[in-house]
């Protein structure tokens, strides 16, 4: 049963796996000049002092802004657990169907249920391998690029889903949608197309649900950092402001800026005119150390949506053949 | 007395608004050598398909030796070919026979190897570029060397070329002779199926029209031919009447006694009396206590 | 030994088939006591049936005496036929050519007469074995 696994589907693992090693190497080749200046601007934030901050300092304007078109080659990498999906999941049993064969491998001695979870736990071991390596290579890129400050991990969309601990649940996530919708739809190709699209509707929809994952914190906005502050990258997630008026009423920004007109626009002329007129300026965010909490949870979400999808399947498949 | 290798109990499934299969009651003893026949769209495949364990019914049971299909005793002692033969198209024959043999408790490694050598069939050649008639074999040699106590062969015949089908029947009744397999194939070739089957099931409509130990049924029927304006004897039932001109042609079930020099009659053969079924969808001929007691059955 | 052949056209069944080719040979001798029949799978080898067939043919010749089978070894001659006394040709002649004769006088022609008579041994063929 192991062997009939792997001989069914090597060339689907290779494939996706010829994708993530092709990934790989692109995405090491431009991220490995950025090594040593991450490394430099460590030193400096660690140490914290003049002289530790002194040879970032002269580099640091370079790398500020640099290549921001990264993130849609990171982009690419949220497609790999869509491959996964598309190829290992849907075909797994839209083929036998479309084929016919499921005539022949669910009449010989083994069960369909045995032949199911066997399969699936063999693509659930590729998934978490090719998940966690998706994950290792992910976190490791968009650690070397945090210097250029346009990426964050926690408050991009795509890269939250591409670092950390949610990739190998993502990726299990979508084999055990891919198989579903090959169950359901019978047809390789279709299924293969209907799992990319519903995998990006669960994507989006978690895009949707994730500043709620936890009640953002508050404060009042800060401007004008100084000295080595400047380059002090953070990781957090800012969500916009909470403006009230004097009655305590929240207001859009659009209402704040007609009570308080600054002649810049600038959000801090608005924040100290608001606190005059007795109104409130807060900024929402999600700090930093929340980061890890917040992919737990999704990697909560995507587990708990694999066991539930997964024993749709198996229950549907074990229940009847036709 | 062991268990019945098929039995079926009302029966019954429906694909959406379209019933393939209606409250169909049947029982194979062991050892028999069943042809099910009838018409396109009759049910015969999804009779297989329920009997191999690859559809839930509707309504009513099947069992195989008394195990529910699909079960592991049940996929253990049957097994079956589905029509197109289905058949991993990128596996070569000898991943084939590894699959089949990683999957079955019990296997033949030297029945499938002396089968597949007897045939020249290319070990390391992938399936999907074999013959249409050396897939079948393929599909045939993977289901036997299972050794299975039924065989579910549906439309066996129906890619091979005329010497290929008498040498697989003659091979199909070595096997049934060498371990007493039972065997439900499904055929449109009746003439086939004479001498080979033991058994008819005559399906129509989703319904068992006929089910019978093939020589006794052989034996009740006759043609009888005579003066249309003459009427039978009540000891026989008429399956099929055709006038022409005066005369009058049967296909009846009984013995006649035919005295009258008008009348001729003269014995059926399994074609006739099958196509003789069909035409007339609401006669039957069903295992009463006549049909059934004259012969144990195997 | 007796090698079975089949009629496909003759519209016996085939077991029957089998039983007269037995009884054929044991009335010309090609059969003697002690001879063993082809067993099942021998058959079944060289004429592409159902061994049910042979086992039920075989049964049969055993039902009625004419061999014998001993578990374990296979089907044995165990009494021949063909004896059959002159006296009963002739009687069965007599009987015949009296029977045509009033048929004749009743106005049947020869074609009405073999009718008649090839109907008559299909039923009785029948009617012995159903």
């Amino acid at each position: 049963m192991l062997w009939l696994a792997w001989r069914q589907h090597r060339l689907q693992f290779l494939a996706v796996a010829a994708v993530l090693a092709a990934l790989a190497v692109y995405l090491i080749h431009i991220t490995l000049p950025m090594v040593g200046p991450t490394r430099l601007y460590q030193t400096c934030v660690t140490l914290d002092t003049d002289a530790a901050c002194e040879p970032w300092n002269e580099i640091w304007s370079r790398f500020v802004g640099e290549r921001s078109d990264l993130t849609q080659v990171i982009a690419l990498a949220n497609v790999l657990p869509g491959l996964a999906g598309a190829f290992w999941g849907a075909p797994l049993i839209a083929r036998e169907f479309e084929r016919g064969t499921h005539r022949l491998a669910w009449t010989q001695g083994v069960t369909r249920l045995r032949w199911l979870t066997v399969k699936l736990v063999v693509l659930a071991c590729a998934a978490v391998l090719g998940g966690t390596a998706q994950a290792v290579l992910m976190t490791w890129v968009a650690d070397n690029w945090r210097i250029n400050q346009t990426i964050n991990r926690f408050n991009d969309r795509i890269l939250f889903d591409a670092v950390g601990v949610v990739p190998p649940a993502l990726w299990l996530f979508s084999v055990a949608l891919g198989t579903a919708v090959g169950l359901v739809i019978r047809r390789t190709t279709a299924a293969m197309a209907v799992t990319l699209a519903a995998l990006a509707l669960v994507l989006i929809g978690l895009n949707f649900a994730r500043p709620h994952y936890a009640t953002p914190a508050t404060r009042v906005p800060v401007y004008g950092q100084e000295g080595r502050d400047m380059y002090r990258i953070t990781e957090e997630w800012r969500q916009g402001y909470l403006i009230r008026d004097r009655d305590g009423k929240a207001i859009s920004s659009w209402e704040a800026n007609a009570l308080c007109p600054a002649m810049t626009g600038a959000d801090e002329a608005v924040r100290d005119c608001l606190i005059g007129q007795g109104g409130q300026m807060l900024e929402r965010y999600q700090p930093a150390d929340r980061f890890a909490r917040f992919q737990w949870t999704e990697n909560g979400i995507l587990l708990a949506g694999t066991v539930l999808i997964g024993g749709l399947t198996i229950g549907r498949l074990r229940r009847r053949a036709d | 007395m062991s268990s019945p290798a098929l039995q079926t109990q009302l029966l019954s499934k429906r694909y959406r608004r379209v019933w393939a299969l209606r409250d169909c009651s049947l029982t194979v003893a062991p050892g028999r050598v069943v042809a099910l026949v009838g018409p396109n769209g009759a049910g015969k495949t999804t009779l297989l398909h329920a009997a191999a364990g690859l559809l839930t019914p509707t309504s009513g049971t099947v069992r195989v030796f008394a195990e529910v299909p699909g079960t592991p005793p049940a996929l253990s002692t049957v097994a079956f070919v589905a029509q197109d033969k289905p058949l991993y198209d990128s596996f070569t024959v000898a991943q084939l026979v590894r699959m089949a043999r990683g999957l079955n408790r019990q296997w033949d490694r030297a029945l499938a190897a002396r089968r597949l050598a007897a045939l020249e069939i290319p070990l390391r050649r992938r399936a999907g570029r074999l013959s249409g008639g050396q897939q079948s074999q393929v599909a045939f040699t993977l289901a036997v060397a299972k050794r299975p106590r039924l065989l579910l062969l549906d439309e066996p015949l129906a890619n091979l070329d005329p010497l290929a089908r008498t040498d697989f029947m003659r091979e199909l009744m070595g096997t049934v002779a060498a371990n007493g397999t039972t065997v439900v194939l499904s055929s449109h070739a009746i003439s086939d199926l004479v001498g080979t089957c033991d058994w008819l099931v005559v399906l129509n409509r989703g319904q068992v029209q006929v089910s019978g130990d093939i020589d006794e049924l052989l034996g009740a029927h006759h043609a009888l031919s005579g003066p249309a304006a003459d009427r039978l004897p009540d000891t026989v039932a008429v399956i099929t009447r055709t006038e022409s001109g005066r005369q009058a042609h049967h296909l009846v079930r009984g013995t006649a006694p035919v005295a009258d020099p008008r009348w001729t009659s003269r014995p059926v053969g399994l074609e006739e009396l099958v196509l003789g079924y069909l035409r007339e969808p609401d006669a039957a001929a069903l295992p009463g206590p006549a049909l059934t007691t004259i012969e144990g059955g195997g | 030994m007796i090698s079975f052949y089949l009629d496909k056209g003759s519209g016996l069944p085939t077991y029957v088939q089998l039983v007269q080719q037995v009884k054929q040979a044991l009335r010309l001798g090609l059969l003697r006591t002690g001879d063993q029949l082809p067993t099942a799978s021998e058959v079944v080898d060289q004429l592409a049936i159902n061994p049910n067939t042979v086992l039920k043919a075989y049964r049969e010749l055993d039902r009625e005496g004419l061999v014998v089978a001993r578990p374990g070894q296979g089907t044995f001659v165990a009494q021949t036929l063909g004896d059959a006394p002159a006296t009963a040709y002739r009687a069965l002649r007599r009987d015949l050519t009296r029977c045509v004769r009033t048929a004749h006088a009743a106005g049947l022609d020869v074609e009405d007469i073999r009718a008649v008579f090839t109907a008559v041994m299909h039923e009785t063929s029948r009617g012995q074995v159903a």
